[in-house]
């Protein structure tokens, strides 16, 4: 008989492709297949984000059916409900941050920043925020496996010490080991260890986003490996090749923090901020922050280096010795424009002399490297923006092969591997693809993982160990420079799984096998024992281990080398064309090196940029979209040295002409749920002889559309020359910004709005309070406009912020730290692309300038709640479900009343209210829900919610206040989320009652204006207008 | 005075082909008691079918949540709006012509009131789907309402959502009351008529036992009269305090106080066009042409064009305020509605309602049916988009444009839309089924005969 296919109801038919077909094509505009798919949706819905903390609500609403005790015995110091805070060190890629993390009842909730820190000073980046979901990702591993059959945790060791006493005995002939960059004191003592025991085993170390072009760098210019670490804040002139040191490099939170220490202005008098340049390819936001941008293709900034040595030499009589003049060659021209920044670059450097830096990027080659050491020792930088120390890492991959990934892959070819134990990292995604390092892995007899998802190269691997989350685990870490600080873990792990130091010590017959145990030994060998205890505990509170800054290596540059080193690197005098392009590979600024790609935290956070979520695309500038025939969405066949790959365009208007962006990270094959299906493998591209750039990409559409998720405007407002009415330049001399006067598109602002100020120094000094001459010119009538309802009061202590845009880079940071501190839910990318975010602080992005005249900029303006005290939103409520805070004077909103008619966000002028269109918690997993703050409701489906000041914690300082009897909180004992997060210390919150406080000193600044304050909504968050310092020679 | 000038200047007659009273009873009471026609059963499947669907999708609203619709972050409001205010307007023709020239004693709205007033109540229950189901958690929707809890909480009065809850209610209750005050002679006339018990009780019951007595007349006068006075401001308020919900905001686009009387002509506009195709379309297929003559529908199409101008001029000056205001946001919100995304539904919108209905100028095209069909078809289209056009435009691009973004509507909200017609046709087919969908006893007053002046013989006479 015929098999005959019934159905219950629609939703069994949901998933036919026809009918996803149909629907794509009745909706074309939106990828609506996830949405009419309810089960599709929940379960990509609910294993993403934050939501739903059923902790907080068990006390009075739901309660488990299960019996629940209380603490018989409480543990010291825990008051329930009374969160506590420990010291910690987040490590990324051999760079360490001090952080540290609230915990509720034992559970780790939010990282912060270390303010003793002295690698972060306080500051955060996005991947510090969002590391908190990782711990609570339903998709780790979560047992030991043995060529696939799952087995206990001591069937495992006791096989690992087996093997571990068999290799001893042969002199560990055939181990081998891979690792991430180590940085951990710990680990180089048992790796130390592990040598006099294994003589034969090697330790290979691969970081796929490494430093070791810097490295390289130095090596040429001073005949020994160091890294350079800046003193941006006594800089006057910084300069950046193609390094984006606000953002991707490694010690970017202290770079961007000294670059805005140097940045900050109080009022048009005193004003002296630095000036940036930056010559680069892609479009950073170390390249939206700068005064003046140069675009170049990658393979020229290697003559821009020469050059503007070449012409720093002419300015001034700097001794460059003739084999080096002879290295650097003859300079090459980069276009009138391109010949003129750098001449006048060179003079700018020349005259600031000893207070200026020059940064370069970790993507060019080393030769680069050494020329901006020589420059910087010739313009006396040396021991004053910059100095020198070793390396903490203890591994230095590009001067010995053979510790490489290569030298790896060359050893396994060889017959050479028996044993093969890798430590994180994911390098079966992530290595250079012509290793075919996942194949290789099948020639190997061992080989041993140590990881925290089931990803490529475990599963290419025969043993599976879990990997402990750095919250899990004891550590410790060093900081570039040298700063030493513990990794203590806040909770138990969840999996019983183990640390990288705790896998290892099973290949050292004595000593203990915990971690604690091992880490402690360590700093115990460093310090007097009697002391010991004392200072253990004290490295614990303050998280950081005093003393062990590096000292500054006196280092001179080696012209003949640095010359020798040009010589055999000839300039590269190549043009590229629309049917031969360059390709760049940066790291991804959400997943890093693909890390993080099952954080749908970060999946979502918008690019600073382009503001796609989701995916990754090939950037490209707007002048060779048109050239190649391609818009954005279309996908394209990339070819590269035989290779190829298949993704979308994405037009970011600023990038060099002829050069494609390829942000590596996402794309991953094997990833937890949320990962899956998002972005593009740019690893596939990547060659070892191309790490970082290569020229001869060829780009040809394939006539498909794969489309992206943007937050801003939806792909189809994006504005490009010729296309949508071009903004006017915003800082053109004798330009007033804003202004009533002035016709509309005439303004401050993007499309003449006035919501986005800024002003270049000059025109600064010349009318302070350019921010807000627009309103000033308005009648009088006009700017003190009557309410209909009564003003509130101004009593007690009343919360206000402000946001300098001088300083903000868009790392970010804030925006994540909203996201964990809030319980702000993961949506996915088909309601992106529907425009329905729900983050409750976002980064506006706007350009100025026209691509053609290379003029583009770009200029960011973070949004939030902006707390009016003429609020629209809460007259239009017909249930009062946002209100006016009496104490305080923040617009609150009752979630447990509002009934969702989002009137409020309709009405409100900023457009930062969010609505739950959907319950985005539910189907959560158990362990998922363990990372809600529960000092923040979860909301339901159906309601309203935005930014709230961090209310929870006013309230938490409010509740301390009055505990200790005080009249007042005192200024600072508030931090917003945003704030603290903040590396530049962008953000100030406090109470603008208080005339001493920050935030009313900050507001009284000239350049402080509130957004759309012609609304007569009275904003309590104002911002700082944004002040460039162009070089007036470069107009 | 000879009788020929008084011909001339005489309108033509309200009813035509020499009816008496027995005759007028007889042709409206037949659509209830004759064979239902063959054809009513196909449109009555079809309506049906879609107010199911409506239950349907509203069903799955509920339980999914309002991410079922299109809307996003800066459109929080779209079809649901849009329908809201499209139908509250259609609503207002059947007041104005029953209770304002009522009022103003124009005797032609006789033969049309009834009809008009049916679909003023069936369009309000249409149009109070929207706000009701619009909300995130419908289940508490209750609380928009001043009733007293021991939760402490009390609506926020200065919301306008809560002017339309009052504003609305109250239109809806007297229209009600109106529209069943006047039925009560024709219930009864029906009563008397009916051949089965059943049929005799059930009118008899909704008759409030009518005997056509003086008193029950003057009582009846009297009460119709009160009514028509309690209606007639209404007519002027529902649509001022719906288009408070837009005018009260501060977006661009909707914060302008030309809305009041431009929504009150747009909903009277949209409500003579509405009762214009239903009236077109009854008049054939129950030969009501002796009573719905084409004076009545000429004079409703006067209406049209007077009502379309004055929308026409609305739609001008808001572009002349927007300009002249010197406001930016507000000039950029107008030149995006003519030039922007949705600029196609902006002309769609400006050729219905302001270009077409000028047509009727022409005395050919205000007495063709056919022409008036279509025109008022093309009205109902053009003000649904009017309505679109000021809820979508101007949200969807407003003050920040990094938030700016595009809305278009999913199935649910189409099968939404479509089911709401759904109940609006249910209802009216079993109106004109079951009522007496022309005013027996009102028509009868207009006929010559009821003129206590009329002299029948005096013509042959005189």
């Amino acid at each position: 008989m015929a098999s005959r296919k019934y159905w219950r109801g629609i939703e069994d038919l949901e998933g036919s492709p026809a009918l996803v077909e149909w629907v794509q094509q009745e909706f074309s505009q939106h990828d609506l297949s996830e949405l009419i798919n309810p089960v599709t949706r929940r379960s990509f819905l609910s294993l993403m984000g934050a939501s739903m903390a059923l902790a907080g609500l068990t006390g009075c609403l739901r309660r488990p059916e299960e019996y629940i005790l209380p603490y018989a015995k409480a543990p010291e110091d825990v008051l329930p409900g009374l969160p506590q805070f420990y010291a910690t060190t987040f490590v990324q890629a051999g760079y360490a941050l001090g952080a540290l993390v609230e915990s509720h009842e034992g559970r780790p909730t939010k990282i912060e920043g270390n303010p003793d820190h002295p690698g972060s000073l306080g500051g955060t980046t996005p991947f510090m925020q969002a590391s908190i979901l990782d711990l609570y990702d339903p998709d780790r591993v979560t047992s030991y496996s043995q060529d696939g059959v799952t087995i206990d945790r001591k069937t495992f060791v006791t096989a690992l010490a087996g093997r571990a006493a068999d290799l001893r005995s042969s002199g560990g002939r055939g181990l081998r080991f891979l690792a991430e960059v180590d940085v951990s004191p710990t680990l180089q003592r048992l790796r130390t260890r592990i040598k006099a025991l294994y003589p034969e085993a090697v330790w290979h170390c691969y970081e796929p986003i490494s430093d070791d072009n810097i490295f390289a760098g130095a090596s040429m210019a001073f005949g020994q490996s160091a890294r350079p670490v800046y003193r941006l804040s006594q800089a006057r002139v910084i300069v950046s090749l193609g390094s984006d040191f606000l953002q991707s490099e490694a010690d970017s939170v202290l770079n961007a923090r000294q670059w805005a220490d140097g940045r900050r202005i109080e009022s048009a008098d005193s004003a002296t901020p630095n000036r940036l340049y930056s010559v680069e390819s892609n479009f950073t936001i170390t390249g939206a922050a700068a005064d003046h941008r140069l675009r170049v293709r990658p393979s020229q900034l290697d003559a821009v280096a020469r050059t503007l040595l070449l012409k720093l030499a002419e300015t001034r009589e700097f001794p460059l010795s003739p084999e080096l003049r002879e290295g650097l060659g003859s300079p090459v021209s980069l276009g009138e424009k391109g010949d003129r920044f750098i001449a006048v670059l060179a003079k700018d450097l020349a005259d600031a002399g000893a207070q200026t830096a020059v940064l370069v990027g970790r993507e060019l080659p080393a030769h680069v490297h050494a020329l901006a050491h020589q420059i910087n020792a010739l313009l006396g930088n040396v021991g004053q923006t910059v100095r020198y120390v070793s390396p903490v890492q203890m591994d230095d991959a590009t001067v010995d092969v053979d510790t490489s990934i290569g030298g790896l892959a060359k050893a396994i070819r060889d017959g050479k591997v028996d044993t093969l134990v890798v430590l994180g990292g994911n390098p079966v995604f992530n290595a250079p693809v012509d290793l075919q390092l996942g194949e290789l892995f099948k020639q190997v007899g061992t080989t041993i993982r140590l990881g925290s998802y089931a990803d490529e190269t475990s599963v290419a691997s025969k043993w599976v160990a879990p990997r402990s989350h750095f919250l899990e685990a004891w550590g410790d870490a060093l900081a570039i420079d040298g700063t030493a600080s513990i990794v203590q873990p806040l909770i138990e792990p969840l999996y019983n799984s183990m640390s990288d130091l705790e896998l290892i010590s099973h290949f050292i017959p004595e000593g203990s096998r915990q971690g604690y145990d091992l880490v402690r030994s360590t700093w115990k060998g460093e310090m007097v024992a009697e002391a010991f205890e004392t200072q253990w505990r004290r490295f614990l509170h303050d998280g950081v281990i005093p003393g062990k800054a590096r000292e500054s290596l006196t280092l001179e540059v080696n012209q003949a080398q640095v010359a020798a080193g040009l010589k055999a690197v000839p300039v590269s005098t190549e043009a590229a064309s629309a049917s031969s392009l360059e390709v760049l590979f940066v790291n991804d600024p959400k997943l890093f090196d693909g890390r993080f790609a099952n954080n749908g935290w970060l999946q979502e956070l918008p690019d600073p940029m382009t503001k796609l979520t989701w995916d990754n695309a090939a950037l490209m500038s707007w002048r060779t979209a048109q050239d190649l025939g391609v818009k954005n969405h279309d996908v394209v066949k990339l070819d590269l040295k035989g290779r190829s790959l298949e993704m979308p365009v994405w037009v970011l208007p600023g990038v060099a002409d002829y050069t494609v962006v390829l942000q590596l990270g996402n794309g991953r094959s094997q990833v937890g749920r949320v990962g899956a299906g998002a972005g593009f493998n740019i690893y596939q591209l990547r060659e070892s002889s191309a790490l970082w750039a290569a020229s001869g990409l060829k780009v040809s559409s394939v006539g498909r559309v794969h489309r992206v998720a943007t937050t801003q405007q939806h792909g189809r407002l994006e504005w490009y020359p010729g296309t949508e009415a071009a903004p006017k330049p915003v800082h053109a001399e004798g330009h007033e910004a804003g202004g009533a006067e002035h016709e509309a598109g005439h303004g401050g602002g993007h499309d003449g709005r006035p919501h986005i100020q800024e002003a270049s120094l000059d025109h600064y000094r010349r009318n302070p309070r350019f921010a807000v001459s627009h309103m000033e010119h308005m009648p009088a009538e006009v700017r003190a406009l009557p309410s209909a309802y009564p003003a509130h009061a101004y009593e007690g202590q009343q919360w206000g912020m402000t946001v300098d845009m001088s300083l903000c880079t868009s790392c970010n940071a804030c925006a994540m730290a909203c996201q964990a501190e809030n319980n702000i839910p993961v949506v996915g990318k088909d309601r992106v692309m529907v425009g329905r975010e729900m983050a409750w602080m976002r980064l506006d992005r706007y350009f100025t300038g026209s691509e053609a005249e290379e003029t583009i900029e770009a200029i960011k303006q973070p949004v939030m709640c902006q707390h009016c005290e003429n609020a629209p939103c809460e007259p239009v409520c017909p249930v009062g479900a946002t209100v006016h805070a009496k104490d305080g004077g923040t617009n609150d909103m009752v979630y447990n009343r509002c009934i969702g008619t989002r009137y409020c966000a309709n009405n409100c002028p900023f457009k930062v209210r969010r609505f739950n269109y959907f319950n985005f918690h539910e189907d959560f997993a158990e362990v998922q829900k363990m990372v809600h703050n529960p000092e923040v409701t979860v909301r339901m489906r159906g309601v309203i919610e935005k930014c709230t000041y961090c209310l929870q914690r006013i309230n938490r300082a409010r509740r301390d206040m009055r505990l200790s009897g005080a009249a007042r909180i005192p200024d600072g004992a508030i931090t917003t989320a945003c704030e603290q997060a903040c590396p530049v210390q962008a953000i100030t919150f406090g109470d603008i009652n208080d005339p001493e406080s920050r935030v009313s000193k900050a507001k009284k600044r000239d350049r402080n204006y509130e957004m759309l304050a012609e609304l007569n909504i009275k904003p309590r968050t104002s911002y700082l207008a944004r002040i460039r310092n162009p070089n007036p020679e470069l107009g | 005075m000879s009788n020929q000038s008084a011909a001339v200047l005489e309108p033509a007659p309200l009813v035509l082909g020499e009816k008496s009273f027995n005759d007028i009873s007889n042709r409206v009471c037949s659509i209830l008691e004759d064979k239902t026609p063959p054809a009513w059963y196909p449109f009555f499947a079809v309506s049906l079918a879609l107010a199911g669907l409506l239950l349907a999708v509203l069903g799955y609203l509920v339980w999914e949540g309002i991410g079922v619709w299109g809307l996003n972050n800066p459109v929080g409001w779209g079809w649901d709006i849009t329908n809201f205010v499209f139908w509250i307007g259609i609503g207002h023709a059947g007041t104005l012509i029953s209770a304002i020239l009522f009022l103003f004693r124009q005797k032609w709205r006789t033969s049309i009131n009834r009809a008009a007033e049916a679909m003023t109540i069936f369009a309000v229950i249409c149009a109070l789907i929207f706000p009701g189901f619009h909300v995130g958690r419908i289940w508490v929707a209750y609380w928009m309402g001043p009733i007293p809890n021991q939760m402490g909480m009390w609506p926020n009065f200065r919301s306008p959502l809560l002017w339309d809850i009052f504003a609305v209610s109250t239109y809806a209750t007297v229209s009600a009351l109106f529209w069943y005050v006047g039925l009560l002679p024709d219930l009864a006339t029906v009563r008397d008529r009916a051949r089965t018990r059943l049929r005799a009780m059930i009118y008899g019951i909704f008759a409030l036992g009518w005997r056509g007595s003086h008193r029950h007349w003057i009582n009846y006068e009297r009460a119709y009269g009160l009514l028509a006075a309690l209606s007639a401001p209404l007519v002027l308020s529902v649509h001022t305090i719906v288009s408070f919900d837009f005018a009260v905001s501060i977006v661009p686009g909707w914060h302008t106080t030309i809305f009041p009387p431009y929504f009150v002509a747009g909903a009277v506009f949209s409500g003579f066009a509405m009762v214009m195709t239903l009236l077109v379309f009854c008049r054939q297929v129950f030969d009501l042409k002796d009573l719905i003559t084409i004076r009545h529908l000429e004079n409703m199409n006067k209406i049209i064009v007077l009502t379309g101008s004055l929308v026409g001029y609305a739609y001008a000056m808001e572009f002349f305020i927007a300009w002249y205001s010197g406001n930016p946001y507000e000039g950029f919100v107008f030149v995006n509605r003519a030039f922007g995304d949705y600029a196609w539904a902006y002309w769609t919108m400006v050729s219905c309602n302001v270009i077409f209905p000028q047509l009727f100028w022409f005395k050919r095209v205000r007495t063709s049916i056919l022409a008036m069909f279509v025109i008022s078809i093309l009205v109902n289209v053009g003000m649904w988009f009017e309505r679109f056009v000021i809820v979508s435009t101007s949200l969807h691009h407003d003050f920040l444009p990094s938030s700016w973004a595009y809305y278009q509507p999913t199935w649910v909200e189409l099968c939404t839309f479509a089911g709401s017609f759904g109940v609006f046709l249910t209802l009216f087919l079993l109106f004109v089924r079951f009522v007496p969908m022309i005013a027996i006893s009102e028509v009868k007053g207009v006929m010559p005969a009821a003129n206590p002046h009329h002299h029948a013989e005096a013509h042959h006479h005189g």
